[in-house]
């Protein structure tokens, strides 16, 4: 099901053409979630996705994941990567198995893959030293507090080296020092490995420091309302005039995506 | 380790109540009404019970002792449990886990489920006689306690412990959350590993459920069938037969016995639970 990708120029990771989806609800209406979605994401290429809540985009990452069908349209790969062996996900509520340590946890990955157990441990521990988890590869997860458990998350999606990550608001549920933290981890761990990253967030301020290019959806249903290339020189300063200025474009496109009549 | 939200002195007075002083009113209520009512063939002090308890290894009229009849009934119902656990456990997995299966053999379950072992007595009896497990393998008479363990009675206690494993494991495997099956499809899991690390740790906690559920009822379900014609061992076998003789301090040793180890069974699977599962109950 996965195509190779037809646009050349800049080379794409992954691509996705004209995907749409309705959900049906209890009751029988539709709720459209969707509509006529075309995002790709160069290789390489850090891309965030924001918009307001409830207009689709843990839909849209279910839809590339393979989690959930599009009604119309197609999510296609570069050539030689496919879900199988390119991809990783973080979900918006993070799941780590309540049942495995966290060493285990973060070896998942490589445990399916058949790596032998020194082997997996040993890359796991590198995983956990990473992300400031050293100390705790043998909690459960239930023994460590949330912002632990999301780097946890992120560390287990990295272990099995992906070229696309997916990231949907994993830092939504954390303090500022710490997410400012973990936005700095991410951009390191990106900048070494390379990947392409796809990565959700409902925070301005978050989306102009991470991105490359950041997509603005609109309201229910999503539709794509502005692309905003972000190249300011990295590690940016958010009290510099170009900063703030982007932050002021991002506001404004998602504001015109806003329904005009607000049902609140 | 002790859950610090819990107070700590409430809870540990309310069990030193529960072990001491209830017990004992309870107990002096008994002396006192056997007492009055003076009919010790009919109503025995707790003193005869005691001597009783405290001589297991007494033959009672040629029924056998207190001691050797409980070990006959936990044979069988280690056995019979043990048979019980192998089914339930892979038909759950299996039914839990392939839609089409379970479409096929729903129908069938319920109706064999409200079934009580009990009513597979006659059917057993019919099928297996009364052949015991050393018969099987040709062995007529091996000396040892499993001359006592008849095949209908393993296929009785099957039947007491399998549908609570079965319907728990079930119930497990179903009640998986969608995440832990993607994270590990996305993981790159194939369909076998799922099965062994997704959905088996996952249902463990409903597993174990299963097993209290069963050995419980394999426990009510041995006692039952032991005091049925065809039975010529067991504990319910002498508490049966101890009444009709009017040994009616046999009879309350025996109850208190098998109370004892319901309550003992019943308890060392939730240690059991406690120590394979410390995940379990505080899923995120
Ligand atoms: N399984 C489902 N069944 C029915 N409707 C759904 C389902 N999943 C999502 N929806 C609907 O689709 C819309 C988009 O949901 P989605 O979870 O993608 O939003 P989101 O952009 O991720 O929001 P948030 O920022 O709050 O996470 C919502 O309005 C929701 O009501
Ligand atoms: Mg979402």
């Amino acid at each position: 099901m996965t195509t190779p990708c037809h646009e050349s120029v800049p080379p794409c990771a992954l691509a996705v053409q004209r995907v749409s989806k309705t959900f049906c609800s209890a009751r029988g209406t539709g709720v459209q979630a969707l509509e006529s979605i075309d995002l790709a994401v160069g290789s390489g290429e850090f891309v965030v996705l924001i918009g307001p809540t409830g207009c689709g985009k843990t839909t849209l990452l279910n839809i590339i994941a393979g989690l959930d069908h599009s009604d119309r349209g197609q999510v296609c790969f570069e050539a030689g990567m496919n879900r199988e062996n390119a991809l990783a996900y973080v979900f918006q509520h993070y799941t780590l198995f309540p049942w495995r340590r966290l060493l285990a946890n973060v070896a998942f990955g490589l445990q399916m893959q058949g790596k032998k157990r020194p082997a997996r441990n040993a890359a796991a521990r590198a995983l956990l030293g990473n992300v400031g988890l050293g100390h705790f590869e043998h909690a459960y997860p239930h023994e460590l507090s949330g912002g632990m458990r999301q780097r946890a998350a992120i560390a287990q999606a990295l272990a099995v080296e992906p070229r696309i990550l997916l990231m949907d608001e994993p830092f939504g549920a954390l303090d500022d020092a710490t997410r400012k933290d973990l936005q700095q981890l991410l951009i390191d761990l990106w900048q070494t490995t390379k990947m392409s990253v796809l990565f959700v967030t409902h925070n301005i301020d978050e989306a102009v420091v991470m991105a490359d290019r950041i997509v603005v959806l609109s309201d229910r249903p999503g539709r794509i309302v502005k692309e905003i290339t972000v190249d300011l020189p990295r590690p940016r300063d958010q009290l510099t005039k170009p900063f703030t200025s982007r932050l002021l474009e991002v506001r404004q496109a998602m504001y015109s995506g806003a329904r005009s009549v607000r049902d609140t | 380790m002790r859950d610090p939200t819990r107070n700590p002195s409430a809870g540990d007075r309310s069990t030193l109540l529960g072990w001491t002083v209830v017990p004992a009113v309870l107990l002096a209520a008994w002396y006192v009404g056997a007492a009055w009512i003076d009919r010790p063939w009919l109503y025995p002090s707790p003193a005869r019970v005691a001597e009783q308890l405290l001589h297991p290894l007494r033959d009672h009229f040629g029924l056998g002792s207190l001691a050797g009849n409980t070990l006959v009934s936990l044979v069988r119902v280690v056995l019979g449990f043990a048979v019980a656990v192998v089914f339930g456990v892979v038909l759950g997995l299996l039914l839990g886990c392939v839609r089409t299966l379970r479409g096929w053999f729903e129908p069938c379950v319920e109706i064999l489920r409200p079934l009580c072992p009990i009513a597979w007595l006659p059917f057993a009896i019919a099928v297996f006689k009364l052949e015991t497990v050393p018969q099987v393998f040709g062995v007529a008479h091996s000396g040892t306690i499993l001359d006592h363990v008849q095949l209908g009675m393993i296929f009785i206690l099957f039947w007491g412990g399998f549908f609570p494993i079965f319907t728990c494991t079930l119930d497990g495997v179903c009640g998986v959350r969608r995440n832990y099956i993607s994270l590990a499809r996305l993981l790159g899991a194939g369909r076998l590993q799922r099965f062994v690390h997704v959905y088996l740790p996952a249902s463990l906690p409903m597993i174990l459920t299963g097993f209290r559920q069963g050995i419980g009822t394999c426990w009510f379900v041995i006692i039952a069938a032991e005091m049925l014609p065809g039975s010529d061992s067991g504990i319910g076998y002498l508490l049966m037969y101890a009444a009709d003789l009017c040994a009616m301090d046999v009879v309350i040793a025996s109850m208190i016995i098998i109370g004892v180890i319901g309550a003992l069974l019943n308890f060392a699977m939730r240690a059991a639970m406690r120590t394979f599962l410390r995940w379990h109950g505080k899923e995120i």
